[in-house]
């Protein structure tokens, strides 16, 4: 197995997670890797992806598992030579044995911006300290409101940015819709937002967040 | 790009179609002298499937000195965020308004696409009539198969093209290039343009109207254009991978162009003749460049009639393997039903097969000159069902000029046949599943059926609302087009520029993308016509073979006598033959492009 970890940036955050699994395998075609199909009728590309990532929202910790056995660097090698400007490849590295990353993640840590943010780190506090926290979803094609507080991890104000570490899977939360919903708290224009999904996280063996990364450099193995 | 534009897009559904960046993107050279932008007034999804577009697009972007970008009519929901957000429509590779290109090309496959094509240039604030364009606007021109008719859009089009795009194409930019280093007015660019063949520039036709009808029409005439050797015509290779999933995902070789059966009422084969078939060699190496370049898992072989090539058996004999190697299916699309045999039906795989009879009968299939019979149609089944496939479409249509009560129950009576053969030939346990979709016949010019009149709303919706019934009783599935829609078709196939008025109002009135069945607005268009004072009775009627037609001044090679002879053999039930097996006098080999049936 291979995984790659990839940004998906500017006009990339304007892709679905269906879009990005369409054009992964066009990808992997185009780029001659020797992937593994599955068995079966109707034979597909064994890959493995990340958790979706929302529209609107840029990220730099995108993965995809590739069924090869072909050498990481290979794989690489392949790849960029027909990356789209938008899809940068950070890491690509083999792996022993399962790297399921989509079932291993529990969580994601986002980096919020938008304007006069130093100003409004008050407002935020009292914002995330709220009883409830509620915002809409789309549940069997119907809209519904839920309460998203307890899936919201942590918040931190920097410098320059918002982080909000969130829960994902079942207990995922609509980053963009939350942020609108702080912006709309603020008294702010919807969309004058950026988001960038910075670190995936896993669980270690006390049940606490850990870095992907941590995860994968302990299953990483050597070509 | 730019924060408005990124602040819009995350108000919109589906933002990749607007973003570009796609696999495979070639290289845009912005120090190009013109600057060209192609435009489909569709959705992206559909422009990504146009086979023409894709051709012209790769075709100038490989080219040395010659630069192409793309622009596909935005959805509703961002028309209205761009008008809202006051940001003219640009083009997807370079975001540049399409208003500070040089020209602009619109290809035109459907007339229902006519206002969909004002609402991009609307949003790109450009001036919708060329008389309204200053020097300071580009050159607007249309080409495809709806431009064998410009004159609908006469006042909207700086010129059009008529016939196949790749020569011409390359002629109209280099006119513009000179042009434009002379510096000169548009209106000397367009006498330029006029000169070359294939090109029609309304603003130099005269066409004079009395009470309701064209009198006349005076101008030069056009010669439509004709690529001999498509053998050594330019094709993409390599292709782009559409953001959004399009409606035909795979990748195409187009095997030949044009067609000699001569079903009279079918506009593509009488506009794309002669026959002109690549050689198996080169579509084996485009189809293996296809594969490797664009990764797409389903090959698809383009023709009007794919069983018609002439070295079909040699070309699949190359391409399975290949395909089976690399895991692309390979898709078999417009076979005719006399070319089904066991061989093909294997090689197209799955489970569903899509059949065309047109007609119901034995006496309106000669009428058409389908050439198809009711034993032809049994054996295909046959081989179908053998082979295992336990699903079948048919594809009817209405409202055929001389249809009768007979011909319509020839429709179920086919099914009910396909019903007793899976019967006695089937290899599967499951039930077999029918549907049925009929269209409604819309005369179209550059047919022997130009003349023919249009069935009307009142009797399509009868005809439709007696097959629903019969088929309803025998449990296939039946669906059929809004009449109202195959009207304004059918007023728009034969129009002329007395309907530009009705097209801006009917714009206005909030009529776009007219051919998605949930977009179609009759009501703008029924009080555009009545705002223009605009009969739509004399477009649908019977049209003598004396009368002045708006596409009079242009020459596809193909008489007019030859027309009414195969109208007239039409009226008799008499069939022509292909005329692969002789001659039938068409006039293409006046113009030195034919010898029994090809080039």
């Amino acid at each position: 197995m291979v995984v790659v970890k990839y940004k998906k940036i500017n006009e990339g955050m304007f892709f679905s997670h269906l879009n990005m699994l369409r054009l992964w395998n066009k990808l992997i075609a185009i780029s001659n890797v020797e992937v593994k199909y599955s068995e079966g009728f109707n034979k597909t590309r064994r890959l493995f992806f990340s958790s979706p990532t929302r529209v609107g929202v840029e990220s730099s910790c995108e993965y995809i598992v590739i069924d090869t056995e072909e050498r990481a660097k290979e794989v690489k090698g392949k790849l960029e030579n027909n990356l789209p400007k938008w899809l940068e490849i950070e890491k690509v590295f083999s792996v022993d044995g399962k790297f399921n990353v989509a079932s291993m993640n529990k969580g994601a840590e986002y980096s919020v911006k938008f304007d006069e943010y130093k100003s409004s780190k008050p407002k935020i506090k009292e914002f995330f300290e709220s009883k409830e926290i509620v915002i809409p979803v789309i549940l069997h094609g119907e809209q519904k409101f839920i309460d998203v507080k307890e899936r919201i991890v942590s918040y931190s104000c920097g410098d320059e940015s918002l982080k909000i570490i969130a829960g994902v899977g079942d207990k995922s939360v609509r980053i963009d819709e939350l942020v609108k919903k702080l912006l709309e708290f603020l008294n702010k224009s919807h969309n004058d937002y950026e988001i960038m999904k910075e670190k995936l996280f896993g669980l270690d063996e006390d049940g606490k967040l850990v870095d992907m990364d941590k995860i994968a450099e302990k299953m990483q193995k050597d070509d | 790009m730019d924060k408005k534009l990124i602040k819009i897009l995350k108000r919109v559904q589906k933002p990749s179609r607007y973003v570009g960046g796609e696999i495979g993107l070639p290289v845009i050279n912005e120090e190009t002298r013109v600057k060209y932008c192609l435009c489909f007034p569709d959705v992206y999804e559909v422009g990504m499937s146009n086979l023409g577009t894709k051709i012209l697009y790769h075709m100038l972007n490989d080219r040395k000195g010659y630069s192409c970008e793309r622009c596909y009519a935005p959805w509703p929901d961002m028309g209205a965020e761009l008008k809202r957000e006051n940001y003219p429509l640009f083009s997807l590779e370079t975001k540049t308004p399409l208003a500070k290109f040089d020209m602009l090309g619109f290809s035109f496959g459907y007339e229902l696409s006519y206002t969909t094509f004002l609402y991009m240039l609307d949003l790109a604030q450009i001036p919708l009539e060329a008389s309204k364009r200053g020097e300071e606007y580009p050159l607007v021109y249309g080409g495809g198969l709806c431009m064998s008719n410009p004159e609908p859009l006469a006042d909207f089009l700086d010129f059009a093209v008529v016939g196949d795009g790749e020569d011409v194409t390359i002629k109209v930019i280099d006119t513009v290039m000179k042009a434009k280093l002379s510096k000169l007015p548009k209106s000397e660019v367009l006498k330029m343009l006029a000169d070359i063949d294939g090109v029609y520039v309304p603003s130099k036709v005269n066409a004079e109207f009395s009470k309701n009808e064209l009198k006349k029409l005076e101008g030069k005439t056009v010669k439509r254009q004709i690529v001999r050797d498509l053998d050594r015509a330019y094709f993409p290779t390599k292709i782009l991978v559409p953001n959004e999933t399009a409606i035909f995902e795979r990748g195409t070789i187009e095997i030949m162009r044009g067609c000699t059966r001569g079903c009279r009422f079918c506009q593509a084969g009488f506009l794309y003749r002669p026959i002109r078939e690549r050689r198996v060699q080169t579509l084996v190496s485009q189809a293996t460049a296809q594969i490797i370049n664009s990764g797409f898992d389903e090959l698809g072989l383009s023709s009007l009639s794919t069983g018609d090539y002439s070295m079909l058996p040699q070309l699949l004999s190359f391409l399975d393997p290949l395909c089976a190697e690399k895991h692309v299916r390979l898709s078999l699309p417009s076979l005719r039903l006399d070319s089904y045999n066991g061989d093909m039906v294997s090689l197209t795989g799955g489970k569903s097969l899509t059949f065309a009879p047109e007609a119901g009968s034995q006496r309106l299939r000669d009428i058409i000159n389908k050439n198809i019979t009711d034993h032809d149609i049994d054996s295909a089944l046959i081989s179908a069902f053998e082979a295992g496939y336990t699903s079948v479409k048919f594809y009817f249509m209405i409202g055929l000029p001389y249809e009768t009560a007979e011909d319509l129950m020839g429709m179920v009576e086919v099914v009910k046949r396909a019903k007793e053969i899976y019967k006695a030939h089937k290899k599967s346990n499951r039930p077999l599943s029918i549907s049925v979709s009929a269209s409604t016949f819309i005369p179209k010019a550059f047919t022997p059926f130009e003349w023919c009149a249009f069935i009307g709303k009142a009797e399509a919706e009868k005809r439709q609302t007696f097959l629903s019934v019969a088929f309803k009783k025998l449990g296939v599935k039946f669906s059929f087009h809004d009449p109202r829609s195959s009207e304004i078709e059918a007023i728009l196939s034969r129009g002329d520029r007395r309907l530009c008025k009705v097209l801006r109002h009917a714009y206005a009135n909030g009529a776009i993308f007219c051919s998605w069945t949930e977009m179609f607005n009759p009501e703008a268009y029924d009080k555009a016509f009545e705002t223009c004072g605009v009969n739509k009775d004399w477009y649908l009627a019977k049209k003598d073979v004396k009368d002045v037609l708006p596409w009079d001044l242009i020459d596809t090679g193909l008489s007019k006598q030859f027309f009414i002879a195969e109208y007239e053999r039409a009226k008799l039930g008499a069939v022509t033959k292909d005329c692969r097996h002789g001659c039938n006098g068409c006039g293409l080999t006046k113009m030195g492009v034919c010898k029994n049936g090809r080039c």
